[in-house]
């Protein structure tokens, strides 16, 4: 199943919070609580983290095992850790309507 | 995550002056907009002579990733606009309406443009004179074609009356919406209060007022206010720039404000996701920032 952005859906990356982010991570921290981008859709607004911002980006017509690889070879984090939180995540995006899947 | 306060506003609403038309300034506004990606552009274009301004607007954010929307005053306005304007760039287009009357002749304008949905949606603001005709409106609009319903965000001055919606207003609007389907209907309700008679099972979405975090707003003046409903100078677009302005520490400070729930919401159950309704009502009616929305009482 591959999956799509919500063309529907306006998001934009924070340039400031995403500088942030990498310099924390550069040191080592967690940078989990920073929002680096917002999505925006039909009033509902939601703030993602780094990883949740590039799994977001990733969503251009890739399976969810392609968008996994393509994260653990960025981060380093756990393979089993990211792909169990970027399949609950991306159940969440598709049940508010952000993203959609195609065979 | 902790992105609940933004750099830069996601919504712009800008109402075009007739009487202040200023191209140069617009298009100056519009790189600015695009800097800072603004996501949203509400364009209310008040009278003829404002179209020129929205047309060099839209035409400057055409293909771009600024999702544009037009609210025009008039028929004269809006037939002009649904002739002359680049509809490519623009998401949504509405036409004001202020009692069911005006409604019933926007529709029958949009069945003389011979389809089946209406080109336009309707932009309905509530009055004291015409809150109880709510139900009919919406009743009126979903079975004519009309997709996009909203009751837009009211445009106050302080020391002038200000309306809001009482609980026994909104009783009696619940009650004429009872049994109404409405489901294929695109309502925007910027009222909280009101939003809730339409959405009683839902939280509010917005999460407490957004004044100058996720929206700004430009005046027919080119002064910047936090919200429509919220008449507190942030900065004159004629002195100052979109983005100084933005990141001004008068605008820092006011957030920091309206952050807070008012003193007077403490025991309430809501306060932490409401933090005190619309807080520019509040302001326009009291003076005061730190008081609590007087629809809620």
């Amino acid at each position: 199943m591959r999956a799509f952005r919500n063309p529907d859906v306006l998001w934009r990356e924070e340039d400031e919070s995403k500088a942030q982010a990498y310099e924390e991570l550069e040191k080592g921290e967690d940078v989990e609580a920073i929002g680096t981008s917002v999505l925006f859709s039909d009033g509902v607004m939601l703030s993602l983290n780094l990883i949740a911002t590039e799994i977001w980006k990733l969503c251009d017509g890739r399976d969810v095992n392609e968008i996994i690889a393509d994260l653990t070879g960025r981060f380093e984090v756990d393979p089993d850790v990211l792909s169990k939180d970027a399949t609950t995540f991306l159940s969440e995006l598709k049940q508010k309507g952000f993203i959609y899947y195609e065979d | 995550m902790n992105l609940r306060e933004l750099t830069w506003p996601l919504r712009m609403y800008w109402d075009l002056s007739g009487t202040f038309p200023d191209p140069g300034l617009c298009l100056k506004i519009c790189s600015e907009l695009v800097e800072i990606k603004i996501l949203f552009l509400y364009l209310r274009v008040g009278s003829p002579a404002a179209n020129g301004c929205c047309n060099d607007i839209l035409g400057r954010l055409k293909g771009g990733n600024t999702r544009v929307s037009v609210t025009v005053s008039d028929l004269a306005i809006l037939s002009s606009v649904l002739g002359q304007v680049d509809r490519t760039s623009l998401k949504l287009l509405l036409a004001e309406a202020s009692s069911l009357h005006d409604v019933w002749s926007l529709i029958e304008l949009a069945g003389r443009e011979g389809k089946e949905e209406s080109p336009f949606g309707i932009s309905f603001e509530i009055t004291q004179e015409n809150f109880h005709e709510v139900p009919d409106v919406v009743s009126y609009c979903a079975e004519n074609g009309i997709r996009d319903l909203v009751f837009p965000i009211q445009r106050l001055e302080t020391g002038k009356s200000v309306f809001c919606v009482s609980r026994t207003d909104r009783e009696e609007i619940s009650r004429g919406l009872e049994g109404l389907d409405y489901s294929k209907l695109r309502l925007t309700i910027h009222d909280p209060f009101l939003w809730k008679i339409f959405f009683p099972d839902a939280d509010y979405h917005e999460g407490g007022c957004q004044a100058a975090n996720s929206m700004i707003y430009i005046s027919p003046l080119y002064k910047v206010w936090p919200c429509p409903a919220m008449p507190v100078e942030l900065g004159d677009l004629y002195e100052t720039c979109l983005k100084d302005i933005i990141l001004s520490e008068g605008k820092k400070r006011l957030r920091s404000v309206l952050l807070n729930s008012p003193g007077e919401c403490a025991a309430c159950d809501s306060s932490e996701k409401c933090l005190g309704g619309c807080r520019g009502r509040a302001y326009a009616m009291t003076g005061s920032l730190t008081v609590s929305d007087p629809a809620c009482r």
